[in-house]
Protein backbone atom coordinates (compact mmCIF):
# COMPACT_ATOMS: atom_id res chain seq x y z
CA UNK A 1 0.00 0.00 0.00
CA UNK A 2 1.30 3.52 -0.94
CA UNK A 3 1.09 6.61 0.75
CA UNK A 4 -1.69 7.57 -1.47
CA UNK A 5 -4.00 5.06 -0.15
CA UNK A 6 -2.84 4.94 3.54
CA UNK A 7 -4.87 8.64 3.69
CA UNK A 8 -7.99 6.78 2.91
CA UNK A 9 -7.36 5.14 6.59
CA UNK A 10 -7.11 8.11 8.60
CA UNK A 11 -9.54 10.24 9.48
CA UNK A 12 -7.67 12.88 10.59
CA UNK A 13 -6.11 13.19 8.10
CA UNK A 14 -9.68 13.00 5.73
CA UNK A 15 -10.31 15.59 7.56
CA UNK A 16 -7.19 18.10 7.29
CA UNK A 17 -7.23 17.62 3.41
CA UNK A 18 -11.04 18.68 3.55
CA UNK A 19 -9.68 22.58 5.16
CA UNK A 20 -6.97 22.41 3.02
CA UNK A 21 -7.32 24.66 -0.48
CA UNK A 22 -6.61 23.06 -3.42
CA UNK A 23 -3.30 24.47 -3.98
CA UNK A 24 -2.05 22.93 -0.88
CA UNK A 25 -4.05 19.58 -1.76
CA UNK A 26 -1.95 19.35 -4.93
CA UNK A 27 0.81 20.29 -2.55
CA UNK A 28 0.39 17.57 -0.38
CA UNK A 29 -0.19 15.00 -3.10
CA UNK A 30 3.09 15.96 -4.60
CA UNK A 31 5.37 15.67 -1.31
CA UNK A 32 3.88 12.36 -0.76
CA UNK A 33 4.85 11.15 -3.69
CA UNK A 34 7.73 12.76 -3.20
CA UNK A 35 9.00 10.93 0.12
CA UNK A 36 7.38 7.77 -1.37
CA UNK A 37 9.63 8.03 -4.26
CA UNK A 38 12.72 8.91 -2.51
CA UNK A 39 12.21 7.08 1.06
CA UNK A 40 10.58 4.01 -0.04
CA UNK A 41 12.47 3.12 -2.73
CA UNK A 42 14.92 0.05 -3.19
CA UNK A 43 17.88 2.11 -3.48
CA UNK A 44 17.23 4.18 -0.71
CA UNK A 45 16.87 1.57 1.87
CA UNK A 46 20.22 -0.06 0.43
CA UNK A 47 21.78 2.96 0.76
CA UNK A 48 20.76 3.77 4.47
CA UNK A 49 21.15 -0.31 5.46
CA UNK A 50 24.78 -0.03 4.29
CA UNK A 51 25.13 3.25 6.02
CA UNK A 52 24.17 2.03 9.42
CA UNK A 53 26.91 -0.72 9.10
CA UNK A 54 29.48 1.71 8.24
CA UNK A 55 28.74 3.73 10.94
CA UNK A 56 28.61 0.43 13.19
CA UNK A 57 32.13 -0.71 11.59
CA UNK A 58 33.37 3.00 12.20
CA UNK A 59 32.56 3.12 15.39
CA UNK A 60 33.56 -0.32 16.51
CA UNK A 61 36.84 0.24 14.75
CA UNK A 62 37.84 3.78 16.75
CA UNK A 63 36.29 2.79 19.98
CA UNK A 64 35.57 -0.99 20.04
CA UNK A 65 37.19 -3.45 22.09
CA UNK A 66 40.72 -3.12 20.43
CA UNK A 67 41.69 -6.14 22.83
CA UNK A 68 39.30 -8.98 21.09
CA UNK A 69 40.29 -7.30 18.13
CA UNK A 70 44.01 -7.58 18.48
CA UNK A 71 43.06 -11.18 20.10
CA UNK A 72 41.07 -12.43 17.32
CA UNK A 73 43.90 -11.43 14.68
CA UNK A 74 46.68 -13.52 16.70
CA UNK A 75 44.72 -16.47 17.61
CA UNK A 76 43.74 -16.91 13.55
CA UNK A 77 47.68 -15.89 12.80
CA UNK A 78 48.40 -18.56 15.35
CA UNK A 79 46.09 -21.38 14.12
CA UNK A 80 46.81 -21.00 11.16
CA UNK B 1 46.05 -4.20 10.85
CA UNK B 2 45.49 -1.13 10.72
CA UNK B 3 47.35 0.66 13.97
CA UNK B 4 44.39 1.67 16.00
CA UNK B 5 45.55 4.89 17.73
CA UNK B 6 43.12 5.83 19.94
CA UNK B 7 44.04 3.01 22.21
CA UNK B 8 47.02 4.07 23.80
CA UNK B 9 44.22 6.78 24.80
CA UNK B 10 42.04 4.94 26.63
CA UNK B 11 39.74 5.15 23.85
CA UNK B 12 38.96 1.78 23.18
CA UNK B 13 36.03 -0.61 25.35
CA UNK B 14 33.30 0.67 24.19
CA UNK B 15 30.47 -0.88 23.02
CA UNK B 16 27.16 0.71 21.01
CA UNK B 17 23.57 -0.78 20.28
CA UNK B 18 22.12 0.57 17.23
CA UNK B 19 18.53 0.62 16.61
CA UNK B 20 17.07 2.22 13.07
CA UNK B 21 13.54 2.94 12.03
CA UNK B 22 11.57 3.92 8.89
CA UNK B 23 8.99 6.43 10.07
CA UNK B 24 5.68 5.21 9.80
CA UNK B 25 3.54 6.24 7.01
CA UNK B 26 0.97 7.74 9.63
CA UNK B 27 3.10 9.78 11.32
CA UNK B 28 5.13 10.99 7.90
CA UNK B 29 1.48 12.16 6.74
CA UNK B 30 0.80 14.31 10.04
CA UNK B 31 4.39 15.92 9.74
CA UNK B 32 3.39 16.91 6.13
CA UNK B 33 -0.34 18.28 7.13
CA UNK B 34 1.24 20.20 9.72
CA UNK B 35 3.87 21.64 8.06
CA UNK B 36 1.65 22.43 5.21
CA UNK B 37 -0.89 24.05 7.33
CA UNK B 38 1.56 26.15 9.15
CA UNK B 39 2.39 27.87 6.25
CA UNK B 40 -1.16 28.81 4.76
CA UNK B 41 -0.30 32.24 5.29
CA UNK B 42 2.55 32.36 2.75
CA UNK B 43 0.27 30.63 -0.69
CA UNK B 44 1.12 33.02 -3.13
CA UNK B 45 -2.15 33.97 -5.00
CA UNK B 46 -1.61 33.93 -8.71
CA UNK B 47 1.08 31.53 -9.24
CA UNK B 48 0.55 28.16 -10.64
CA UNK B 49 3.42 26.43 -9.12
CA UNK B 50 3.71 26.19 -5.29
CA UNK B 51 6.06 24.39 -3.46
CA UNK B 52 6.70 24.68 0.08
CA UNK B 53 10.09 24.19 2.13
CA UNK B 54 9.71 20.83 4.43
CA UNK B 55 13.27 20.38 5.18
CA UNK B 56 12.16 20.65 8.77
CA UNK B 57 11.09 16.99 8.58
CA UNK B 58 14.22 15.00 9.18
CA UNK B 59 13.68 11.45 10.30
CA UNK B 60 11.64 9.95 7.67
CA UNK B 61 14.68 7.36 8.64
CA UNK B 62 16.51 7.52 12.01
CA UNK B 63 19.29 5.55 13.91
CA UNK B 64 20.13 5.46 17.00
CA UNK B 65 23.33 4.69 18.88
CA UNK B 66 22.59 3.79 22.40
CA UNK B 67 26.15 3.58 24.64
CA UNK B 68 25.86 0.17 26.70
CA UNK B 69 29.38 0.11 27.74
CA UNK B 70 31.42 3.12 28.50
CA UNK B 71 35.77 2.52 29.10
CA UNK B 72 36.76 3.20 32.82
CA UNK B 73 39.91 4.87 31.15
CA UNK B 74 39.74 7.59 28.67
CA UNK B 75 41.48 11.10 27.82
CA UNK B 76 39.49 14.25 26.39
CA UNK B 77 40.94 17.15 27.11
CA UNK B 78 37.64 18.94 26.82
CA UNK B 79 36.54 21.28 29.60
CA UNK B 80 32.77 19.74 29.82
CA UNK B 81 33.97 16.57 29.80
CA UNK B 82 36.48 17.22 32.61
CA UNK B 83 33.62 18.97 34.39
CA UNK B 84 30.97 16.07 33.99
CA UNK B 85 34.23 13.44 35.50
CA UNK B 86 34.41 15.66 38.28
CA UNK B 87 30.70 15.68 39.20
CA UNK B 88 30.17 11.98 38.52
CA UNK B 89 33.37 11.31 41.36
CA UNK B 90 31.57 13.67 43.44
CA UNK B 91 28.17 11.90 43.07
CA UNK B 92 29.93 8.06 43.62
CA UNK B 93 30.85 8.73 47.38
CA UNK B 94 27.27 9.85 47.96
CA UNK B 95 25.95 7.06 45.82
CA UNK B 96 28.19 4.73 47.76
CA UNK B 97 26.41 5.86 51.43
CA UNK B 98 23.08 4.97 50.23
CA UNK B 99 24.41 1.77 48.40
CA UNK B 100 25.28 0.60 51.77
CA UNK B 101 22.22 2.27 53.43
CA UNK B 102 19.84 -0.10 51.04
CA UNK B 103 21.85 -3.45 51.69
CA UNK B 104 19.83 -3.05 55.07
CA UNK B 105 16.69 -2.85 53.08
CA UNK B 106 16.75 -5.91 51.37
CA UNK B 107 18.48 -9.49 51.48
CA UNK B 108 19.56 -10.37 48.21
CA UNK B 109 21.67 -13.53 49.44
CA UNK B 110 19.19 -15.26 47.04
CA UNK B 111 19.52 -12.78 43.78
CA UNK B 112 16.18 -14.17 42.08
CA UNK B 113 14.09 -13.58 45.22
CA UNK B 114 15.10 -11.07 46.97
CA UNK B 115 13.10 -10.27 50.12
CA UNK B 116 12.53 -7.35 52.56
CA UNK B 117 14.26 -6.49 55.64
CA UNK B 118 12.28 -4.42 58.36
CA UNK B 119 15.47 -3.38 60.49
CA UNK B 120 15.85 0.22 59.90
CA UNK B 121 13.71 2.65 61.91
CA UNK B 122 11.22 4.90 60.09
CA UNK B 123 13.22 7.73 60.81
CA UNK B 124 16.70 7.20 59.38
CA UNK B 125 14.45 5.65 56.38
CA UNK B 126 12.39 8.88 55.44
CA UNK B 127 15.67 11.12 56.13
CA UNK B 128 17.45 8.75 53.73
CA UNK B 129 15.00 9.36 51.14
CA UNK B 130 14.57 12.51 51.57
CA UNK B 131 18.67 12.96 51.17
CA UNK B 132 18.21 11.25 47.98
CA UNK B 133 15.66 12.94 47.06
CA UNK B 134 17.23 16.09 47.16
CA UNK B 135 20.27 14.98 45.64
CA UNK B 136 18.10 13.48 42.48
CA UNK B 137 16.06 16.37 42.12
CA UNK B 138 20.32 18.42 41.66
CA UNK B 139 21.26 16.18 38.99
CA UNK B 140 17.88 16.43 36.64
CA UNK B 141 18.44 18.69 33.61
CA UNK B 142 16.82 21.92 34.68
CA UNK B 143 14.40 21.39 31.71
CA UNK B 144 12.74 18.37 33.45
CA UNK B 145 9.99 20.37 35.09
CA UNK B 146 7.31 17.19 35.52
CA UNK B 147 9.74 15.17 36.72
CA UNK B 148 11.21 17.72 39.21
CA UNK B 149 7.84 18.60 40.19
CA UNK B 150 6.81 14.68 40.91
CA UNK B 151 10.42 14.39 43.05
CA UNK B 152 9.54 17.21 44.83
CA UNK B 153 5.84 16.07 46.02
CA UNK B 154 7.53 12.83 47.11
CA UNK B 155 9.97 14.67 49.06
CA UNK B 156 7.24 16.65 50.64
CA UNK B 157 5.14 13.66 51.54
CA UNK B 158 8.37 11.87 53.17
CA UNK B 159 8.92 15.12 55.54
CA UNK B 160 5.15 14.80 56.79
CA UNK B 161 5.74 11.54 57.52
CA UNK B 162 8.96 12.37 59.05
CA UNK B 163 7.72 15.09 60.90
CA UNK B 164 4.76 13.35 62.04
CA UNK B 165 7.03 10.64 63.71
CA UNK B 166 9.60 13.18 65.13
CA UNK B 167 6.88 14.99 67.19
CA UNK B 168 4.63 12.22 68.21
CA UNK B 169 7.41 9.37 69.19
CA UNK B 170 10.78 11.46 69.46
CA UNK B 171 12.34 8.99 71.49
CA UNK B 172 10.95 5.85 69.95
CA UNK B 173 13.09 3.48 67.48
CA UNK B 174 9.78 2.78 65.50
CA UNK B 175 10.94 0.32 63.06
CA UNK B 176 9.86 0.39 59.49
CA UNK B 177 6.97 -2.06 58.29
CA UNK B 178 5.32 -3.01 54.79
CA UNK B 179 3.51 -0.17 54.84
CA UNK B 180 6.76 2.14 54.79
CA UNK B 181 7.50 -0.44 51.33
CA UNK B 182 5.51 -0.53 48.35
CA UNK B 183 3.73 -4.48 48.23
CA UNK B 184 4.03 -4.66 45.01
CA UNK B 185 7.58 -6.24 43.23
CA UNK B 186 10.87 -5.08 43.82
CA UNK B 187 9.81 -1.48 43.92
CA UNK B 188 11.15 -0.14 47.38
CA UNK B 189 10.34 3.19 47.48
CA UNK B 190 14.47 4.32 48.27
CA UNK B 191 15.52 1.33 46.35
CA UNK B 192 13.60 2.74 43.01
CA UNK B 193 14.97 6.05 43.94
CA UNK B 194 18.58 4.86 44.07
CA UNK B 195 18.70 3.26 40.43
CA UNK B 196 17.17 6.19 39.10
CA UNK B 197 20.30 8.45 40.86
CA UNK B 198 22.83 5.61 39.31
CA UNK B 199 21.45 6.01 36.24
CA UNK B 200 21.45 10.04 36.25
CA UNK B 201 24.81 10.14 37.75
CA UNK B 202 26.55 8.46 34.45
CA UNK B 203 23.70 9.52 31.91
CA UNK B 204 25.37 12.61 31.39
CA UNK B 205 28.81 11.77 30.96
CA UNK B 206 28.24 8.74 28.39
CA UNK B 207 26.27 10.72 26.41
CA UNK B 208 28.64 13.95 26.44
CA UNK B 209 31.42 11.16 25.35
CA UNK B 210 29.34 9.10 22.74
CA UNK B 211 28.57 12.46 21.52
CA UNK B 212 32.01 13.77 21.03
CA UNK B 213 32.78 10.26 19.34
CA UNK B 214 30.42 10.34 16.47
CA UNK B 215 30.75 13.44 15.69
CA UNK B 216 34.88 12.94 15.44
CA UNK B 217 33.80 10.14 12.99
CA UNK B 218 31.47 12.14 11.12
CA UNK B 219 35.03 14.71 10.59
CA UNK B 220 37.46 11.65 9.75
CA UNK B 221 36.02 8.89 8.46
CA UNK B 222 36.74 8.78 4.83
CA UNK B 223 34.26 5.90 4.52
CA UNK B 224 31.63 7.56 5.90
CA UNK B 225 32.94 10.40 3.21
CA UNK B 226 31.95 8.12 0.54
CA UNK B 227 28.35 8.05 1.44
CA UNK B 228 28.08 12.01 0.84
CA UNK B 229 26.75 12.17 4.56
CA UNK B 230 27.56 15.73 5.94
CA UNK B 231 26.76 16.98 9.07
CA UNK B 232 24.29 19.97 9.32
CA UNK B 233 22.69 20.46 12.78
CA UNK B 234 23.29 19.22 16.38
CA UNK B 235 20.58 19.88 18.54
CA UNK B 236 20.31 18.78 22.79
CA UNK B 237 16.94 17.93 23.25
CA UNK B 238 16.16 18.40 26.74
CA UNK B 239 12.25 18.09 27.80
CA UNK B 240 9.98 18.79 30.67
CA UNK B 241 8.77 14.96 31.13
CA UNK B 242 12.52 14.09 31.87
CA UNK B 243 13.88 13.22 27.57
CA UNK B 244 17.06 13.17 27.06
CA UNK B 245 18.60 12.75 23.65
CA UNK B 246 21.26 14.54 21.52
CA UNK B 247 20.42 14.63 17.89
CA UNK B 248 23.18 15.11 14.91
CA UNK B 249 21.06 15.86 11.74
CA UNK B 250 22.55 14.56 8.38
CA UNK B 251 22.46 15.59 5.07
CA UNK B 252 22.52 12.53 2.67
CA UNK B 253 22.17 11.44 -0.80
CA UNK B 254 18.68 10.44 -0.38
CA UNK B 255 17.30 13.25 1.86
CA UNK B 256 18.26 14.27 5.31
CA UNK B 257 18.11 11.58 8.70
CA UNK B 258 18.17 11.88 12.09
CA UNK B 259 21.14 10.24 14.22
CA UNK B 260 20.06 10.14 18.19
CA UNK B 261 22.45 9.75 20.64
CA UNK B 262 21.40 8.37 24.13
CA UNK B 263 22.91 6.16 27.36
CA UNK B 264 21.23 2.91 28.08
CA UNK B 265 19.06 4.19 30.54
CA UNK B 266 17.79 7.19 28.63
CA UNK B 267 16.83 5.12 26.08
CA UNK B 268 14.81 2.71 27.82
CA UNK B 269 13.15 6.02 29.85
CA UNK B 270 12.55 7.76 26.35
CA UNK B 271 10.80 4.27 25.32
CA UNK B 272 8.72 2.99 28.11
CA UNK B 273 9.45 5.36 31.07
CA UNK B 274 8.30 9.00 32.21
CA UNK B 275 9.46 10.62 29.24
CA UNK B 276 7.99 7.99 26.60
CA UNK B 277 7.37 8.93 23.26
CA UNK B 278 3.65 8.09 23.62
CA UNK B 279 3.11 10.69 26.22
CA UNK B 280 2.90 13.46 23.52
CA UNK B 281 -0.04 14.80 21.78
CA UNK B 282 -1.06 12.54 18.85
CA UNK B 283 1.37 10.15 19.27
CA UNK B 284 -0.21 7.05 21.25
CA UNK B 285 -1.20 3.53 19.41
CA UNK B 286 -3.97 2.11 20.21
CA UNK B 287 -4.81 -1.64 19.39
CA UNK B 288 -6.84 -1.80 16.04
CA UNK B 289 -9.50 -4.38 16.67
CA UNK B 290 -7.78 -7.94 15.78
CA UNK B 291 -9.71 -9.49 12.31
CA UNK B 292 -10.68 -12.86 12.34
CA UNK B 293 -8.60 -15.13 10.34
CA UNK B 294 -11.12 -16.44 8.22
CA UNK B 295 -12.19 -13.37 6.92
CA UNK B 296 -9.94 -12.23 3.92
CA UNK B 297 -11.24 -8.68 4.27
CA UNK B 298 -11.55 -8.00 7.47
CA UNK B 299 -7.74 -9.33 7.08
CA UNK B 300 -6.86 -7.20 4.64
CA UNK B 301 -7.85 -3.93 5.98
CA UNK B 302 -6.16 -5.08 9.27
CA UNK B 303 -2.78 -5.47 7.43
CA UNK B 304 -3.53 -2.19 5.58
CA UNK B 305 -4.36 0.39 8.92
CA UNK B 306 -1.33 -1.65 10.80
CA UNK B 307 1.71 -1.28 8.31
CA UNK B 308 0.20 2.72 8.16
CA UNK B 309 0.79 3.61 11.95
CA UNK B 310 3.80 1.39 12.47
CA UNK B 311 7.14 2.83 11.84
CA UNK B 312 9.43 -0.55 10.29
CA UNK B 313 12.63 -1.18 13.05
CA UNK B 314 15.61 -2.75 12.91
CA UNK B 315 19.17 -3.39 14.63
CA UNK B 316 22.37 -3.73 14.04
CA UNK B 317 25.07 -5.21 15.75
CA UNK B 318 28.38 -6.28 15.21
CA UNK B 319 29.32 -10.12 14.69
CA UNK B 320 31.46 -10.85 17.50
CA UNK B 321 32.80 -13.84 15.55
CA UNK B 322 33.96 -11.59 13.09
CA UNK B 323 34.37 -8.03 13.90
CA UNK B 324 34.03 -6.56 10.02
CA UNK B 325 30.31 -8.04 9.79
CA UNK B 326 27.71 -6.09 10.88
CA UNK B 327 24.24 -8.02 11.13
CA UNK B 328 21.12 -6.21 10.39
CA UNK B 329 17.77 -7.59 11.72
CA UNK B 330 14.86 -6.48 10.42
CA UNK B 331 11.12 -6.58 12.27
CA UNK B 332 8.12 -8.53 10.57
CA UNK B 333 4.90 -6.42 10.56
CA UNK B 334 4.03 -7.84 13.79
CA UNK B 335 6.81 -7.51 15.87
CA UNK B 336 6.66 -3.84 14.31
CA UNK B 337 3.15 -3.27 15.73
CA UNK B 338 3.72 -4.83 18.73
CA UNK B 339 6.70 -2.78 19.74
CA UNK B 340 4.85 0.20 19.02
CA UNK B 341 1.70 -0.95 21.45
CA UNK B 342 4.22 -1.60 23.89
CA UNK B 343 6.02 1.81 24.28
CA UNK B 344 3.41 3.03 27.34
CA UNK B 345 4.23 5.08 29.98
CA UNK B 346 5.34 4.46 33.16
CA UNK B 347 3.18 3.06 35.28
CA UNK B 348 0.54 2.22 33.14
CA UNK B 349 -0.90 -1.68 33.09
CA UNK B 350 0.73 -3.60 30.20
CA UNK B 351 -1.21 -6.61 31.00
CA UNK B 352 -3.71 -5.71 28.24
CA UNK B 353 -1.17 -4.53 25.60
CA UNK B 354 0.54 -7.88 26.98
CA UNK B 355 -3.36 -10.18 26.23
CA UNK B 356 -3.52 -7.96 22.66
CA UNK B 357 0.21 -9.29 21.61
CA UNK B 358 -0.72 -13.04 22.75
CA UNK B 359 -3.85 -13.10 20.85
CA UNK B 360 -2.49 -11.68 17.89
CA UNK B 361 0.45 -13.69 17.85
CA UNK B 362 -1.46 -16.95 18.41
CA UNK B 363 -3.14 -16.03 14.66
CA UNK B 364 -0.70 -13.84 12.80
CA UNK B 365 0.97 -16.66 10.81
CA UNK B 366 -2.64 -16.31 9.50
CA UNK B 367 -2.41 -12.48 9.06
CA UNK B 368 1.13 -11.44 8.16
CA UNK B 369 3.42 -12.30 5.73
CA UNK B 370 5.80 -11.15 6.70
CA UNK B 371 8.01 -11.93 9.15
CA UNK B 372 10.97 -10.24 9.16
CA UNK B 373 14.51 -10.45 7.68
CA UNK B 374 18.01 -10.82 8.54
CA UNK B 375 21.16 -9.67 6.63
CA UNK B 376 24.67 -9.19 6.83
CA UNK B 377 26.94 -6.71 5.47
CA UNK B 378 30.83 -6.29 6.01
CA UNK B 379 33.34 -4.24 5.14
CA UNK B 380 34.03 -5.48 1.57
CA UNK B 381 30.19 -5.26 0.91
CA UNK B 382 30.24 -1.81 1.45
CA UNK B 383 33.59 -0.94 0.16
CA UNK B 384 31.56 -2.72 -3.05
CA UNK B 385 28.68 -0.91 -2.88
CA UNK B 386 30.28 2.63 -2.88
CA UNK B 387 32.63 1.63 -6.07
CA UNK B 388 29.43 0.56 -7.50
CA UNK B 389 27.54 3.83 -6.62
CA UNK B 390 28.98 7.25 -6.51
CA UNK B 391 27.21 9.82 -3.63
CA UNK B 392 29.52 12.44 -3.66
CA UNK B 393 28.25 14.17 -6.71
CA UNK B 394 24.65 15.08 -5.02
CA UNK B 395 23.05 16.36 -8.24
CA UNK B 396 23.09 13.11 -9.11
CA UNK B 397 20.17 12.44 -6.31
CA UNK B 398 18.14 14.95 -4.94
CA UNK B 399 16.39 14.21 -1.74
CA UNK B 400 13.07 16.58 -0.46
CA UNK B 401 13.61 20.30 -1.58
CA UNK B 402 15.42 22.73 1.10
Amino acid sequence: MDLQESVRFDVDVGEALKRMNEKNKQLFDRKIAEYNNKFNSPEAKEYFRHLVAAMMLEYNEYFGDYSEREHNELFWRTWL
Amino acid sequence: MKENITSYFGGHGYSVECTYRLKSKRSLIHKIIKYINNDEKHIPSSSDEYDFDISPIVDVFAMNFILTGRSESFYYKDPEIERLIAEEKENQYFASEMKNFATRLINTDNPSKPNFLYEVTKKEYYERCIQILDRLISVLPPEATSVIEKYTEQKESFRKVLNFIEETMPDEDILVDETDYPTEGFNVGFIRLLDSFYSRIHDKLDLAVLTIQVNSLFSNSDLLEKFGVQLIDFEEKRTESGYVANFIHLSTPYGNIEFQLQSKSQYIDGNTGHSAHTRMEGKEIKGIKIPNPDDSEEVKKYKMSVSYVSPKFGIAMIDRLKIDNVILQELGDFMNYVRVLRQVREGEDLNAVDAYAAKLKSISNRIFSSSGSSMEISRNDILKYLREHSFNDKKDLEGPSL
